[in-house]
């Protein structure tokens, strides 16, 4: 290939090939018109545009912060989503844990006695809204007809914060209160886990408000009736003096629950058992005999432990 | 901090402006010549030493391939000087071997080696040549200064990959069945591109981008060029010439 010398310029020359291209070559003294032959080229040094090299280091780091971030997002979204954080007993007769997540959402749904197993046979809660499942599952009892008019439906709520304990209770309340409008007697009530179920009503006449504890009448009218099951409860709780139920002592209006028990008697009758109550769930007991049921029997596979005397 | 700068825009200016260029390299050339002279272990001598030649191109390359990520300019181009000059030693010291034309034929004879090849060409006719291409070449320098261009422009613009150049040859061949094409280049100074492009079939886009490039390719094929046409024609492929 020969290039004639078309322009010189400090420190290069521009030659034209035999092809027509115009290229720069450095310049050994040549003078416009010579004719070369083996110019030293100009050597194409693009500056790079500022791009991204793909160095080893630099892409294992990039694998890395990649794993890290996804790592976190998936263990956020598990720990959130996929992990207990609260749970809610659901008790009519049967009886239901409904293990939510972070969000409050079911993860987990199971029978702690007989009837709540049978209750939840065929229904699938998963994912969804603790309210949704509420509804759902207090319709199937009616359905069932493990519910019915003056019934009461408790809900115990065991959650790591006072707080979520106050704003799933209120929901709780005003959802259900919502979801039975019209229908006739059904009380709600709503305990802290670890409180005792009110089973009398006015055995107490303290009103303590304690943290646990909210009850609310479906309707207006509070009507007496005894469940089925329902044996003579002991008075159990209110008792703040007899059962240590816990801070929140239920305290219980009276007739508010005028539905479990039959007139209660008044006087505190105080199962020996009754007193371990902090420290073990006691839920106030449908069970055949009047016993309060605080037993620490470990049977029970439920979380709860101490709950007892569930008909299983 | 402020001289980094300065010498930054100063590159940066030089990248698209020949004349900025050439101030630069002028303005540097004791730092070039300091380079080399660190590379040769003694001062280089300008218009003997091929290094320094070497050495100023390579500065020019570095003017074109800066960018501020790669640090200090003067650093970037100090690298780029030695890495060009070891090439080029590389490159000298393969032909080592062979005899320099240069060298004395021997004791008794006078002359260099050269003197003793028969030279097919007359020196004069060389010469001739030479000259002739001088003629052409200032005149065509004169009229694409006209279009506010040099050739070392044209270079720049010259396209790289050989489907281009081909691309843009195709649409001078059109240009050339297109006398009058030519004509209203050289009188109204602009370029027809949507002729061109529409006759050759080639992108606009492309001749777009090889604007100065066209300019000076057609001007060449216009009257008085007749040394560069049979230059450019003694290798043409496959376009008609």
């Amino acid at each position: 290939m020969r290039y004639i010398v078309m322009e010189r310029h400090p420190g290069y020359v521009v030659l034209l090939d035999e092809e027509g291209r115009f290229v720069k070559a450095a310049d050994f003294s040549y003078t416009i018109g010579e004719t070369i032959v083996d110019p030293v080229l100009m050597r194409e040094e693009r500056a790079s545009t500022p791009h991204f090299r793909w160095k080893p280091a630099v892409v294992s780091l990039m694998a890395a912060c990649l794993l890290l971030v996804v790592g976190f997002f998936g263990y956020d979204y598990y720990v959130n989503n996929q992990t207990l954080y609260s749970s809610i007993y659901l008790r009519i007769n049967p009886e239901v844990r409904m293990d939510l997540n972070r969000r409050g959402n079911v993860i987990h749904l199971e029978g702690t006695n007989a009837d709540g197993k049978a209750l939840l046979e065929g229904y699938d809660g998963y994912g969804k809204d603790k309210l949704t499942v509420s509804d759902e599952l207090i319709d199937r009892a009616i359905e069932m007809g493990y519910l019915s008019a003056g019934g009461q439906i408790s809900f115990s709520i065991d959650a790591p914060q006072e707080a979520l304990f106050q704003e799933y209770g209120a929901q709780l309340r005003s959802e259900v209160e919502e979801h039975l409008k019209g229908q006739e007697g059904m009380t709600v009530v709503i305990i802290a886990y670890g409180d005792s179920i009110p089973t009398t009503s006015g055995s107490d006449s303290s009103t303590q408000a304690p943290a646990g504890e909210e009850t609310v009448n479906a309707s207006d009218d509070v009507q007496q009736e005894t469940r089925p099951e329902n044996t003579p409860p002991t008075p159990s709780k209110g008792g703040s003096s007899q059962s240590g139920s816990s801070a929140g002592t239920s305290d219980y209006g009276d007739g508010s629950y005028g539905d479990r028990t039959p007139a209660a008697p008044s006087t505190p009758v105080t199962p020996p058992k009754e007193e371990p109550i902090e420290s073990d769930s006691s839920y106030e007991e449908d069970d055949a005999e009047g016993d309060s049921g605080y037993d620490s029997s470990t049977e029970n596979d439920s979380a709860y432990e101490g709950a007892s005397g569930y008909d299983d | 901090m402020d001289r980094k700068t300065d010498i930054v825009r100063l590159v940066e200016a030089a990248k698209t402006n020949t004349e900025a260029a050439d101030e630069l390299i002028s303005a540097y050339l004791p730092f070039i010549k300091a380079q080399t002279e660190k590379f040769l272990k003694r001062p280089p001598q300008e218009g003997r030493d091929d290094e320094l030649s070497i050495a100023m191109i390579a500065f020019h390359e570095a003017i074109s391939g800066y960018s501020s990520l790669r640090g200090s300019f003067l650093h970037y181009a100090g690298m780029l000087i030695k890495s060009r000059l070891i090439d080029h030693a590389r490159k000298e010291q393969r032909h080592r071997h062979a005899l320099s034309l240069d060298a004395p034929i021997g004791e008794e004879t006078e002359g260099t080696l050269l003197d003793t090849i028969h030279d097919p060409r007359d020196h004069y006719e060389e010469q001739q040549r030479e000259e002739a291409f001088q003629r052409e070449i200032a005149e065509l320098s004169k009229q694409l200064r006209q279009y506010d261009l040099c050739f070392a422009d044209v270079a720049d613009n010259c396209p790289r990959q050989q489907r281009t150049l081909d691309a843009c040859h195709r649409a001078l061949a059109y240009a050339k069945t297109q006398p009058a094409l030519l004509m209203q280049l050289v009188e109204s100074r602009r370029l027809p591109i949507a002729k061109l492009s529409e006759g050759s079939q080639v992108e606009r886009k492309t001749l777009e981008r090889h604007r100065k490039y066209l300019v000076a390719l057609l001007l060449i094929h216009t009257n008085g060029y007749e040394m560069i046409r049979t230059h450019l024609m003694s290798r043409k492929r496959g376009v008609e010439a």
